[in-house]
């Protein structure tokens, strides 16, 4: 499967319509977009995407800089795009499979998202963001565009008249941003004008997005639960046993991990006290480093207790971090500073 | 695959999970004036466990991301009510705003929210409904993911993805923690 070696402005660029007497217009126009442009991507299967914007991405260099102060600096990449798309596969992997899930906050939400899943497309019964770029979405199921009309998306046309879909205002943006949320949809030749394509482009964005807010709420649901239910468990913030108990449960497991020890000391903690942790600190390192034996076992220690729980999050642990988590390195290089 | 970078954050995570736990309960302990254990409500002892997560979750995961440095510059910000967004809730709420768009034409009847309109009235009424769509949930997004306010889409879906992992991660270990405890 193709990567896309997209960088950011060569996405805006991508945008620029290839036949260029507009070319210079539309360059500001979607300058001024910034980062909306991913969305056009959407439509493409990856290998015309990547036809798009390898060559573009010589003239991204000189499309990048004329283009406004609220632009995105010319590489926020995707740095690994192995890693992005992996990690969509894995998104999904648990956005549908999960049918029967224990928990009970989760039950419903897991079972709203997968019965959501399996509406869309008949090829791929997951929302993927994989899927999303390396196929045109949109035009699996008619069924997608619940508000708008449903027509089919017809292929094929290898052509690619850009235009961008600036029907919005200019003025439109959303308050709090400091460039407007333009969401930048690309359209193939003949099927520019075409309302109903581009209005279930545009809805399959707001399915994913949906998908995707809905999976957060749902885990940071899950996250509320669980700590109410430390927080019932010890009817008192002392967790000086569980520490012992912990450490003597998960020493086994963690004789690997030297640099977890360092990362420590490099950790700032400004809000909590930092004496006592720093001497917890010191023991609890000696206690990881102590007990080298064994990472296979210690794997199927690890696993061996996840048993109990529920299998979706045991099963798709491993599945998902093939994802790597820790060095997934810099994900977003925009020096936009937070407001 | 690459399972033991997940276990290295999961184990990393933990041990900041256990460290920040106890110095929330020393903190607890010295300024609840001598007595051994916390007078804290179920609410805070709640509201600690999880913010103490979230730390743990952020300092664990390093500085490859954005929403870390959120997290930690301002971490009392980060419990908050969730909004319930059912995906009927949103059926609801779009075709209401289908309704308002197409006023002068309340076809009720047999109408499914706006498939048959005529075309020259939906052309340019759907998209645009979907695009608010769009704007609407990337709002709601934003205020979800840390440190999401200021990032473009891309970025912005790139942290969602890498704030997901990890927040399966995090849900992950406390789980275990709670079984292993009961």
């Amino acid at each position: 499967m193709p990567e896309l070696p997209a960088a950011g402005a060569e996405i805006q660029a991508a945008l620029i319509p290839a036949a260029g007497p507009a070319a210079s217009s539309t360059a500001s126009a979607a300058g001024r977009g910034g980062g909306g442009s991913f969305t056009a991507l959407l439509g493409l299967p990856t290998s015309q995407a990547m036809e798009l914007l390898l060559p573009r991405a010589a003239a991204a260099a000189g499309a990048a800089p004329p283009a406004p102060a609220p632009a995105p600096a010319p590489a926020p990449t995707f740095p690994s795009d192995p890693h992005l798309v992996d990690p969509a596969a894995r998104f999904s992997a648990f956005a549908s499979p999960s049918p029967s899930s224990p928990a009970p906050p989760a039950g419903k939400r897991k079972a709203d998202t997968a019965d959501r899943a399996t509406k869309v497309g008949h090829r791929t019964p997951r929302l993927h963001f994989h899927s999303l770029l390396s196929e045109p979405y949109y035009h699996s199921s008619p069924e997608l565009t619940s508000d708008c009309s449903g027509g089919l998306l017809t292929q094929g046309k290898s052509a690619k008249k850009g235009k961008t879909a600036e029907e919005k205002p200019t003025a439109g943006g959303d308050g709090e941003d400091d460039k407007p949320a333009y969401v930048h949809v690309r359209a193939r030749r003949g099927q520019a004008t075409d309302s109903h394509s581009l209005a279930e482009r545009v809805s399959g964005t707001a399915l994913v997005l949906d998908e995707i807010i809905n999976h957060v709420q749902s885990l940071q649901r899950q996250v509320e639960y669980l700590s109410m239910r430390l927080a019932a468990v010890n009817p008192r913030v002392d967790f000086g046993g569980l520490d012992s108990f912990l450490t003597t449960e998960c020493g086994r497991i963690a004789g690997l991990n030297c640099k977890n020890g360092i990362d420590l000391e490099q950790v700032t903690w400004p809000e909590m006290s930092v004496h006592g942790a720093r001497h917890l600190m010191q023991l609890q390192q000696q206690f990881w480093h102590s007990d080298l034996a064994h990472p296979h076992q210690a794997a199927s220690q690890w696993e061996k207790r996840g048993d109990g729980h529920p299998p979706v999050f045991s099963s798709s642990s491993p599945s998902l971090f093939g994802y790597d988590l820790t060095s997934s390195g810099k994900i977003a290089r925009n020096p936009t500073t937070p407001s | 695959m690459r399972g033991p970078s997940a276990r290295a954050f999961q184990q990393g995570f933990l041990k900041n999970l256990i460290l920040s736990l106890q110095a929330c309960g020393s903190k607890a302990r010295v300024s609840s004036s001598g007595s051994a254990s916390a007078t804290m409500s179920l609410q805070e002892r709640k509201r600690a466990i999880k913010s103490s997560a979230d730390i743990a979750m952020a300092t664990a995961r390093g500085g490859g991301a954005r929403w870390p440095r959120a997290i930690l510059a301002s971490p009392p910000s980060s419990s908050r009510p969730w909004k319930a967004s059912s995906p009927g809730k949103v059926r609801a709420r779009s075709r209401k705003i289908v309704r308002r768009c197409f006023r002068t034409r309340r076809s009720r009847d047999g109408t499914g929210g706006g498939d048959s309109f005529a075309r020259t009235r939906s052309v340019v009424s759907s998209s645009e409904i979907a695009r608010r769509l769009v704007r609407k949930r990337t709002k709601v997004l934003r205020k979800m993911i840390p440190g999401g306010e200021s990032l473009d889409e891309i970025s912005l879906l790139q942290e969602a993805m890498d704030y997901v992992a990890h927040l399966h991660a995090q849900v992950d270990v406390l789980r275990r923690i709670s079984n292993a405890v009961q």
